[in-house]
């Protein structure tokens, strides 16, 4: 996608030469945001954030720890969340049902409240899951419902983990011209996004077929685990215009995608989805997998500040999917402020969980944000987290920061 | 309001007319050419008419003329700007083809620079409004960029017409698109008109003649597009001796050679030109020894020949074909061998248009053409790997086009002098490729060879026909009244439309013209564009079954008048317009990756266009050029886009400021051009949260936000040679005050140490890039 592109920068670099001027907006408002994808007897939990001006540093806290959630269903069902950190709420006394109409309400003082309404679409009919070792092809052949707006989000989840090389969905008629595509395909028509990790798709092409999906794998041991998600037309309109935000960074011709959210007076997603898995790696297993104490020392952040080293970070996930922990940091004066964790989990279309976690300075200043994921380790070792930033500085330097968390059985203790 | 206007209701009206018309008193025909006596080459739009019955008329296209005017005789003057005034008389019985010659006016130091001429039509005589005719002159007075004189860039100072970004030459007329505007050469559709990423125009300024941009008020002969029609016509070449002309500048250099292959008979015109940036680049690339070779060209060739097969026929071949091509090699040593990597990215246009003329008798004259068009872009990427043990090839090859076929007859009656009938039809056959791909893998140690070709092509049809009559009822009032009828055959369905069209004119007191025109127009063939600037990336489409043909209509009313003590020609219109079924990408969709499901990529909408445009010309005296300043808005509404809501057009700009002048020093020339124009419109993330490990931007409604404002001054002198050989230098200075306009904003994220807090925030800030500085250049034209 670059190069065209490229090749036009230098073009008229030829002609004239950057100068660069720097432009005030005008302040916005900050709204809601809502992160909550919500499946069969999984316990409610919503993170709730809100919008940073583009100008305005993100060091203020992000997350909103004191709103009013409530959750009510077309069933009865009236549910008030309660925030155990990070700016997640959580509520288990009721679970999600299929089939019921949801709103959920955020009230919060200095915010326009929102409303976000969804429901739980009927499990995906999966007739078959066959898995190819040879070929390391997995085909997944499903019945897709006649005359209604199907979305689907399919991915594969092996040991240590799934990457999709190529990934098409056939019916009769099409296989032929499909098999001809697929040797080099950058293209493949039907799948909004051929991603590696992950595919949406709606049903528009096959509405009523029954399908062949077909994945090829190129990591991963052992046999897969196949997550066929029905998802509502909420989610898959969020995450695939989040897939095409992401595309679009950084051209300046690319008309800008805004992300389609389905929350009244606010952003972000209110969606729910119901997993269909074939194979053992249950998403309950992953998660219990990765309860546990993480600890990480030494990482030299910035190689253009050799000052800048987070001494030491230590955390524990917790059964019920919470997480505490502390960190040291040495600052100016190399006091050591301790830096504690708020915790909560939140799962993407891709199937990757994340643990959103908020760093915070003894006197309560925010310091950063930080999305840990968990990753299953390579060659059956477990799982590790890790987080993944880019960031430029000043003087235009890319650096990315990485960094893992081990766990600390695995290492002894640190 | 289509049935009002029946074609058959508006046939038969105007037979009856022209049978009433004819029944009057004898009358005094004359029917010609106008040529300029040096070079014979045609005049296009001269003026004539008789100096006591004030009615007259203007040559067409090709030159030719046909006035009937009552009485037993006439005296005719023909006038042309640059030219010395002819005034004769003519007799009835007369049926001899007049060839009518004319004198340009010469000045004592250089034949060549052309000035003013003595008697022209004023603005308030013609029934065409929402139109701007340019001379070639004009175009070369005028300071340029790099010393290229460019004919887009000089319209886009008319009123009405928007430049895109900064440098394009893409036209957006009265809130069109540069996609829809109509760009004829030699009555053959050039599609994409720029060079160099659409910085510089394709039209060689050395081999055209004429051209005229209508903005609205479409006569029935023009059709196919929504917004513009830019008609150019080539030279012909000079049919009394050989001569020749060329430029060197710092960008490119062109050269035109042009004479006679039989003497008043015959003539041919060839221009070359092209850039040489690429040779120094690849030198000092060369020189530093380099891995990387990178390097862009383009070059464009323009040839025309014509021939008189009789008194009353003439034939023309005209052809045009340019090419741009920008690439990037690399090359390295490996410890096995050697790679090669190479990218390519190229396009281009031709046409190729035969022209037959036909004066049937002194009243009909008959222009019949076959035009082929083409436009190709293509993206080509490939590595060598070569070892001692053999060459591993990969190459991908994508390509985009489209190829046009047309006939097309048009007919020009002149039944009498108060009406000018024209009628005609055309035929086109499109093939759309808008994507081949082509993948090739080629292992010779292995012996494997794959070659993968994907095509996707798109076969349609066009036809369309239309009458027209510009009738002049007295001097007082004049009108063009027309249909214009087409049709489009695709995926084995068809669309069809109706178009009628009329402008009239009403001379009140003191010779104000009150203009008024309502056009309807259909375009079946679409541009799909997302970056402004004429990028080969932008792609013409067919419409299709789920993709419409897009619709307009405008309304347009003004007035003029001409101050004829000051050489004026004042010029204030209005205009209302709507489209429907126009297309836009979807949100984030981008031409890279889209093109095989490129219907689910797009989405159709509404757009509406309206404003107010000022244009104070002065065409003769010591100072010439022209003030435009245009009120415009230009709207859209897409079902799809911004939550359905109404959102400005990119370049929908509120006030637009041109001033162009000339100065005539005598020997030198100096001139001038400033503009100003409110910033165009565009989207940008106001606020951002954390989604997991990234960001999300979260936008305003669309282009909600407006780049600053743009302005510019332009100069250039004209400097001839002093020897009294005919050349001179052109020192142009483009930007002249180096106002750093924005191109386009971007925001940049980096992160920080806050010595406050004494850790590290992340910041974001908006920034603007520009483009073009103070540009100086130099160039030389000479003549032989």
């Amino acid at each position: 996608m670059g190069r065209p592109f490229y090749l036009f920068f230098w073009g008229i670099i030829l002609l004239g030469c950057e100068n660069v001027l720097e432009i005030e907006l005008e302040h916005v408002d900050p709204e809601i945001v809502v992160t909550c994808v919500f499946t069969e007897n999984t316990p409610w939990q919503v993170l709730i954030q809100h919008t940073v001006g583009i100008q305005e540093d993100l060091v203020i806290p992000s997350v909103i720890e004191h709103a009013i959630v409530t959750i009510e269903g077309n069933d009865g069902t009236f549910l008030e969340l309660v925030h155990r950190g990070g700016g997640f709420y959580y509520a288990d006394t009721s679970l999600p049902q299929p089939g019921v109409t949801y709103t959920l309400k955020v009230e919060a003082d200095g915010f326009t409240g929102i409303v976000a309404s969804d429901q739980i679409p009927k499990q995906a009919e999966v007739q078959n899951v066959r898995y190819d070792e040879d070929s390391r092809r997995i085909s997944i052949i499903l019945d897709d419902e006649d005359g209604v707006d199907n979305y689907y989000s399919i991915s594969i989840w092996a040991d240590p983990e799934i990457y999709q090389q190529t990934f098409s969905v056939l019916n009769a008629e099409l296989a032929e011209q499909m098999k001809r595509l697929a040797i080099h395909d950058p293209f493949t028509p039907y799948v909004d996004r051929p991603e590696v990790e992950n595919a949406l798709i709606h049903d528009r092409q096959f509405d009523g077929d029954q399908i062949t999906i077909l994945l090829s794998m190129r990591f991963g041991n052992g046999n897969p685990s196949t997550y066929v998600r029905s998802i509502s037309e909420a989610y898959y309109n969020y995450y695939l215009s989040k897939i095409v935000q992401e595309n679009t960074e950084g051209l300046p011709f690319a008309e800008p995608a805004p992300l389609r959210s389905n929350v009244i007076g606010g952003q972000g997603v209110f969606a729910g989805y119901s997993l269909r898995v074939d194979g053992d790696l249950t998403p309950e297993k992953m998660k219990n997998q990765a309860i546990g104490a993480y600890y990480r020392s030494e990482t030299q952040i910035y190689p253009s500040d050799p000052d800048a080293i987070l001494s030491k970070i230590e955390f524990t996930l917790h059964p019920d999917h919470s997480v505490t922990g502390f960190m040291q940091y040495p600052s100016e004066n190399d006091s050591r402020v301790t830096i504690s964790l708020g915790g909560g989990y939140t799962i993407t279309s891709n199937e990757s969980y994340y643990y959103l976690v908020q760093l915070h300075h003894s006197t309560d200043t925010f310091f950063r944000n930080v999305a840990l994921r968990i990753h299953n380790k390579p060659r059956g070792q477990g799982i590790y987290l890790s987080t993944d930033q880019t960031v430029t500085d000043r003087n235009g330097n890319f650096t990315t920061i990485s960094r893992t968390f081990s766990k600390q059985e695995d290492n002894g203790s640190p | 309001m289509n049935g009002f206007f029946h074609p058959l209701i508006v046939g038969m009206s105007l037979i009856l007319l022209i049978t009433a018309n004819r029944l009057l008193a004898q009358e005094v025909l004359v029917s010609g050419y106008v040529t300029d006596a040096g070079n014979g080459e045609a005049l296009v739009g001269a003026n004539l008419y008789d100096i006591y019955l004030q009615k007259g008329t203007t040559t067409n296209q090709y030159g030719f003329f046909s006035l009937s005017v009552p009485g037993d005789s006439a005296v005719i003057r023909f006038s042309y700007q640059g030219y010395e005034t002819l005034t004769l008389v003519f007799y009835p019985a007369l049926e001899d083809l007049q060839r009518i010659e004319m004198q340009t006016t010469v000045m004592e130091y250089d034949s060549l620079l052309i000035i003013e001429a003595v008697e022209y039509e004023g603005l308030h005589q013609l029934v065409q409004m929402s139109s701007v005719k340019v001379s070639m002159e004009e175009v070369e007075a005028l300071p340029a960029l790099l010393g290229e004189t460019d004919l887009l860039k000089v319209l886009q100072l008319m009123p009405g017409v928007q430049s895109g970004v900064e440098g394009s030459t893409g036209l957006y007329v009265r809130g069109g698109t540069p996609g829809q505007t109509l760009t004829l050469l030699d009555g053959a559709t050039v599609y994409n008109a720029g060079h160099l990423f659409g910085f510089m125009s394709t039209f060689n300024t050395d081999a055209i003649n004429s051209a005229e941009l209508v903005k609205g008020g479409f006569p029935a002969r023009y059709g196919g597009r929504l917004a513009g029609v830019l008609d150019i016509t080539m030279r012909e070449g000079n049919r009394k001796e050989f001569a020749g002309r060329g430029a060197i500048g710092i960008l490119a250099s062109r050269i035109t050679v042009e004479g006679p292959l039989l003497k008043n008979q015959s003539s041919f015109i060839v221009s070359a030109r092209r850039t040489y940036l690429d040779a120094i680049t690849w030198g000092i690339q060369k020189l530093r020894g380099s891995d990387d070779i990178r390097g862009y060209h383009f070059s464009d060739v323009n040839a025309k020949w014509n021939l008189d097969i009789s008194n009353r026929d003439r034939i023309y071949l005209s052809f045009y074909a340019g090419r741009d091509k920008g690439y990037e090699e690399h090359e390295e040593s490996l410890t096995d061998g050697t790679n090669q990597d190479k990218f390519e990215l190229g396009w281009g246009n031709a046409t190729l248009t035969f022209r037959w003329n036909r004066v049937m008798n002194s009243r009909i004259f008959a222009n019949t053409m076959v035009l082929f068009s083409r436009f190709r872009s293509n993206i080509l990427e490939g590595s060598n790997y070569s070892t001692g043990n053999g060459t591993t090839k990969l190459q991908d090859h994508y390509t985009n086009g489209l190829t046009d076929l047309s006939i097309k007859t048009d007919l020009e009656y002149f039944p009498h002098h108060a009406h000018q009938i024209r009628f005609g039809a055309m035929v086109t056959h499109h093939q759309f490729t808008p994507s081949i791909q082509r993948h090739r893998e080629l292992d010779s140690v292995l012996q494997i060879d794959t070659t993968v070709v994907i095509p996707l092509e798109i076969l349609t049809s066009e036809w369309s026909a239309y009458a027209e009559d510009e009738i002049t009822m007295s001097r007082q009032f004049k009108s063009n009244v027309g249909l214009h009828v087409s049709g489009y055959h695709v995926d084995g369905m068809t669309y069809t439309s109706v178009q009628p069209r009329l402008s009239t004119l009403f001379l009140l007191p003191w010779e104000w013209a009150v203009k008024l025109s309502f056009v309807q127009m259909k375009q079946y063939i679409q541009l799909l564009s997302n970056s402004g600037t004429g990028l080969p990336t932008d792609l013409w489409l067919p419409s299709t079954s789920r993709v419409p043909p897009q619709k307009a209509w405008q309304i347009a009313a003004g007035v003029a008048h001409t101050i004829d003590t000051q050489d004026l020609d004042i010029s204030i219109e209005a205009y209302y317009k709507e489209i429907k079924d126009v297309i836009a990408y979807r949100e984030g969709s981008n031409f890279i990756g889209s093109t095989r499901d490129w219907e689910d990529a797009i989405t159709s909408g509404k757009g509406w266009a309206y404003g107010a445009e000022v244009h104070v010309r002065r065409k003769r005296g010591s100072i010439t050029g022209w003030i435009s300043y245009t009120l415009s808005w230009s709207k859209r509404r897409f079902p799809d886009l911004n939550n359905g809501e109404v959102f400005p057009h990119r370049y929908d700009r509120r006030h637009n400021v041109s001033i162009a002048l000339v100065r005539d020093l005598g020997r030198r020339k100096i001139s001038a051009v400033w503009v100003y124009s409110t910033g165009h419109a565009l989207t940008l993330a106001h606020s951002r949260y954390r989604l997991h490990e990234n960001l999300v931007d979260v936008y305003g409604s669309r282009n909600s936000y407006r780049t600053p404002h743009y302005h510019r001054l332009d100069l250039a002198m004209r400097l001839p040679n002093r020897s009294g050989k005919r050349s001179e230098f052109i020192v142009s200075l483009y930007n002249a005050y180096s106002r750093h306009n924005t191109f386009y904003l971007y925001t940049k994220d980096y992160e920080s140490l806050d010595s406050k807090l004494g850790h590290y925030v992340e910041e974001r800030a908006v920034k603007s890039f520009s483009l073009l500085p103070i540009v100086p250049s130099v160039s030389y034209r000479f003549y032989f």
